[in-house]
């Protein structure tokens, strides 16, 4: 390694360290405001848990009940609780309808949620940075129309419809229909692939609509350049010139898009979860809305911000390596 | 050019391809609705056959069979909030843990479509008590006027648990531990069994109860969530954790996967039988007990049409004749759904202070059209607070009732008006409508109302807000606009306090009537059983009478199960939210016939 390498590596090193000391003010920011817009939700838990109570004196249980959850401390009070909680004991509190600690029900969900979004995301790639390749590299040839309009049609096409006909028609008409519960991966690897499949594709696909229209785009735009031409002039192969030449530059904007579409992976998925009852986040995130279980929304929304800030300088750091001309300094 | 026509031609065609993809079929045409007035006829209880149009199975075998798994949904998506029975969040826990736990007390299966037929069992919340019988106690009585006996049923046994306890039999001790909780509870509780005073075992098959009050609903509580028996072993080991779970029931919890399903083993000593011919066979017949949470009403069509679903709950009329057309071979059954739709009026404040107003806004509702439009042209008019297959001792049919009530619904818009003239309202009025959003039906209903209303002259905003929201302005009964609700049927007391008790957190209409809340304290005290039902029946009907409520027709729900299932007969639960006894404890499996789908 020479020293243009190592001070290159120092400066991603010092990069690196900088925006992860930055995510911790920005995850305190978003902790306030995600702590405090959830309790200003008309309606409150007390509320719902009396409801299901058949209570006989509603001000006695109400007391009893915001009690026995610490909420009969201000709200300022509950917000150092539940923060000094995480700081010193990584404990998100616990669910105030279960009583679980939060940690465990996202940990039980998160896995399945990332795992379709992952699939999704996969899927999603595979099918979009081919195609839109082939279509830019063809442009206005029979091949390309068909692949713009398989983008559009990805576009358009809410994946919940999508969802529903595949869940309806093939249990019609061939008597077939996906699990009804979950395969755990660690029982049947296969078996759960399988189940994921299906909802991954139809996510994938939606998915790949937008970033395929992009890297189309991004690829005529490349392909145009005067140091792509110059390749051509200089008789290199088709696959030379797009793979080693024009795919990179292309690139960068089509990671942009992709980094945008990772926080799927740990919430973007809840009507896809629901229609082919997969036990995710998604569900989990919007029961907890309605149910104003205000510990598993706040722990929730935590875990996804730091997710989302993590993806971030992922996403930020691949530019460099796609561009040697980006400096981390 | 050529290339651009192509183009257009080919995305012209993709366009048109998609809008017939999304088009519904062509309509059905509809049959003349039946619309089932004041009580339930030719619907109770019994299957529906379906004539089979092939031979696609092969004859059931004679006799139940061992053995098999049953795949039943229910037809709601809760999940279980609690393990501890002290701490279930909502009568619906009762339905998950009902399966290895059991009560002192439960419904008696054989007055229903098993045996005399007297009653449906097929309301979630309420067994009339004229319909229990013993589940760990064999018998009890009044020894004193504060004092309940149980006596216990010998020789049932908590299963070996490892981890937790050995096996050993169930005694009285275990009752008087679980029901020292439950008094004990009132964090978790609150004032729910301030009823219960002491509990004490006299001998190791009895349990002595000693009351604070007499409590007239006392065998629906006893039976309603919190009054599991658990054994102390469980507390020590850990009550709220699900792996430590055990009960004297027909199964054993085996595995909780959250969010999508529960998983139960056959208990093998069990100590549970049934009788099918001359013969006794012990319980359960099934291996293994799935229930998965489904949320989506396409996923759970899909589950049954498919045979991965045994049993389905829960369906909508607007599926029923799509699986009437894609699997005949499912056997059908009826139910009422619990409740009604209710639009609460408050009867505090303009304009709903004036009855004439109330009624008005009842007669203008077309509830033919409602039933039509809403419910494809089958329900019942009347089927609250009391629903219309309750026992008419309770229930009063809307034939019953004065004129003047009866006419409430009868559509009738020009007395309507003639009715808001004299209260004051020549020119109608303005009012909201407050409905939580949760349910995409209800906007539906609301919309439907509200256009009936129009026609009178009484002009309605649409105000829909999301759950908790609605639970919030429930609770604080601050509006002053109309809520419209999904009224409940529950017990009869409970269901006439949420009615009627000043306070109650669903006394929407601020109803406050002092001699009806008297003749409700007295019916609560009423020993005797005849004349408790004759006092709750005359409270009920005077809740109608009083038109604070617009009370919308009730509808038929439906259950379906596979041909394997056997000794099924549509019931929905024999007690609070217990889905034991009867969905799967009872039920066995053509497993040939299972296996050829």
């Amino acid at each position: 390694m020479n020293a243009l390498d190592r001070q290159k590596l120092k400066e991603m090193r010092n990069y690196i360290i900088r925006r992860l000391l930055l995510v911790i003010p920005t995850l305190l920011i978003a902790s306030l405001i995600v702590f405090f817009m959830v309790r200003l939700i008309p309606g409150d838990i007390i509320a719902q848990m009396l409801q299901e109570r058949e209570s006989t004196n509603l001000e006695v249980d109400r007391v009893m009940i915001e009690r026995s959850l610490g909420l009969d401390v201000p709200v300022y009070v509950q917000y150092f609780r539940w923060m000094g909680g995480i700081i010193l004991h990584g404990d998100l509190g616990k669910s105030l309808w279960e009583g679980t600690p939060v940690a465990e029900d996202i940990a039980a969900k998160l896995p399945v949620t990332f795992e379709l979004g992952l699939f999704s995301l996969i899927i999603g790639l595979l099918i979009s940075l081919p195609v839109g390749i082939f279509s830019a590299v063809r442009q206005d040839t029979i091949g390309d129309y068909i692949a713009r309009s398989f983008a559009i049609l990805c576009i358009a096409v809410p994946s919940f419809w999508l969802g529903i006909m595949v869940m309806v028609f093939p249990s019609i008409w061939w008597g077939w229909s996906p699990p009804i519960t979950l395969v755990r991966f660690a029982e049947d690897p296969a078996g759960n692939l399988v189940q994921f499949v299906v909802p991954a594709v139809i996510l994938g696909m939606s998915l790949a609509g937008v970033t395929m229209r992009m890297t189309r785009s991004m690829m005529l735009e490349v392909l145009r350049q005067d140091y792509v031409r110059t390749a051509w002039s200089k008789g290199l192969k088709e696959r030379t010139v797009v793979v080693q030449h024009a795919m990179k530059n292309a690139l960068i904007p089509v990671v942009t898009i992709i980094g945008l579409q990772l926080p799927i992976l740990v919430g973007g998925t809840v009507i896809i979860e629901k229609i082919f009852a997969l036990p995710g986040i998604g569900r989990l995130m919007l029961d907890a809305i309605v149910q104003r279980d205000y510990t598993i929304v706040s722990g929730l929304m935590l875990v996804i911000a730091s997710f989302v800030l993590l993806c971030n300088i992922a996403v930020d750091l691949t530019y460099g390596f796609l561009d040697p001309r980006v400096q981390y300094k | 050019m050529k290339r651009r026509v192509v183009w257009i031609i080919f995305s012209c065609l993709m366009v048109v391809a998609m809008v017939l993809a999304s088009c519904a079929p062509a309509p059905v045409a509809e049959e003349e609705g039946k619309t089932v007035v004041g009580e339930v006829t030719e619907k109770e209880g019994a299957a529906v056959e379906e004539e089979e149009e092939e031979e696609v199975f092969t004859e059931v075998k004679e006799g139940p069979q061992y053995g098999g798994t049953l795949t039943l949904l229910s037809g709601w998506a809760v999940e279980p909030d609690k393990w501890d029975p002290i701490e279930y969040s909502s009568a619906q826990e009762s339905a998950f843990t009902g399966y290895y736990l059991e009560n002192l007390l439960t419904g008696d299966l054989s007055k229903g479509a098993r045996g005399t037929n007297e009653y449906w069992f097929n309301d979630t919340y309420w067994v009339p008590d004229q319909y229990i019988t013993g589940q760990l106690a064999e018998s009890w009585e009044f020894t004193d006027p504060l004092t309940l006996r149980f006596h216990l049923r010998p020789g049932i046994y908590w299963p070996d648990k490892p981890g937790v306890m050995s096996s050993r039999e169930m005694i009285s001790a275990d009752v008087v531990f679980s029901f020292k909780r439950l008094i004990e509870a009132k964090a978790t509780l609150g004032t729910r069994y301030e009823w219960m005073e002491s509990v004490s075992a006299p001998d190791k098959y009895t349990v002595d109860l000693k009351l604070s009050k007499f409590s007239a609903d006392w065998l629906y509580r006893m039976m309603a969530r919190g009054t599991h028996i658990i054994p102390p072993e469980l507390v020590q080991a850990g009550v709220a954790d699900v792996k430590k779970q055990v009960g004297t029931g027909p199964f054993m919890l085996v595995d909780y996967v959250k969010g999508s399903a529960l998983t139960y083993d056959r208990n093998p000593n069990y100590w549970g039988k049934t009788t099918i011919g001359d013969k006794e066979y012990s319980l359960p017949f099934i291996d293994r007990l799935i229930v998965p949470f489904i949320a989506e009403p396409s996923t759970q069509l899909a589950a049954l049409r498919t045979g991965k679903a045994d049993i389905l709950g829960g369906v909508e009329w607007q599926f029923r004749e799509s699986l009437k057309a894609t699997n005949p071979e499912l056997k059908e059954y009826v139910t009422l759904a619990g409740g009604a739709g209710l639009v609460c009026m408050r009867e505090d404040i303009p304009p709903f202070n004036d009855i004439r107003v109330r009624k008005a806004m009842n007669m203008a509702v077309d509830r033919k059209a409602f039933i039509d439009s809403q419910f494809g042209g089958e329900a019942v008019l009347l089927s609250w607070p009391f629903s219309a297959a309750w026992p008419k001792d309770l229930f009063t049919p809307l034939e019953d009732y004065p004129a003047s009530t009866q006419e409430n619904f009868a559509y009738n818009p020009e007395k309507a008006k003639q009715l808001l003239t004299e209260a004051g309202y020549p020119n109608g009025f303005k009012i909201g409508l407050i409905y939580s959003s949760i349910a995409p039906a209800t906007a539906d209903v609301c919309s439907m109302l509200a256009s009936h209303w129009a026609d009178i002259g009484v002009e309605v905003e649409l105000k829909p807000m999301e759950q908790g929201a609605f639970v919030g302005v429930s609770y604080g009964k601050k509006y002053t606009d109309m809520i419209y609700y999904g009224g409940s049927n529950s017990s009869p007391f409970s269901i006439l306090r949420n009615a009627g008790e000043p306070g109650d957190f669903y006394n929407l209409t601020m109803f406050n009537y002092p001699d009806w809340y008297a003749k409700f304290t007295q019916a609560k005290g009423e020993r005797e059983y005849a004349g408790q039902n004759k006092l709750l029946k005359e409270l009920n009907a005077e809740v109608v009478s009083t038109a604070d409520y617009v009370i919308c027709p009730t509808r038929y729900v439906y259950r379906y199960a596979q041909p394997w299932v056997n000794n099924y007969y549509g019931e929905t639960n024999s007690a609070s939210f217990n889905l034991s006894q009867v969905m799967a404890a009872t039920v066995w499996l053509d497993i040939g016939l299972k296996a050829q789908k």
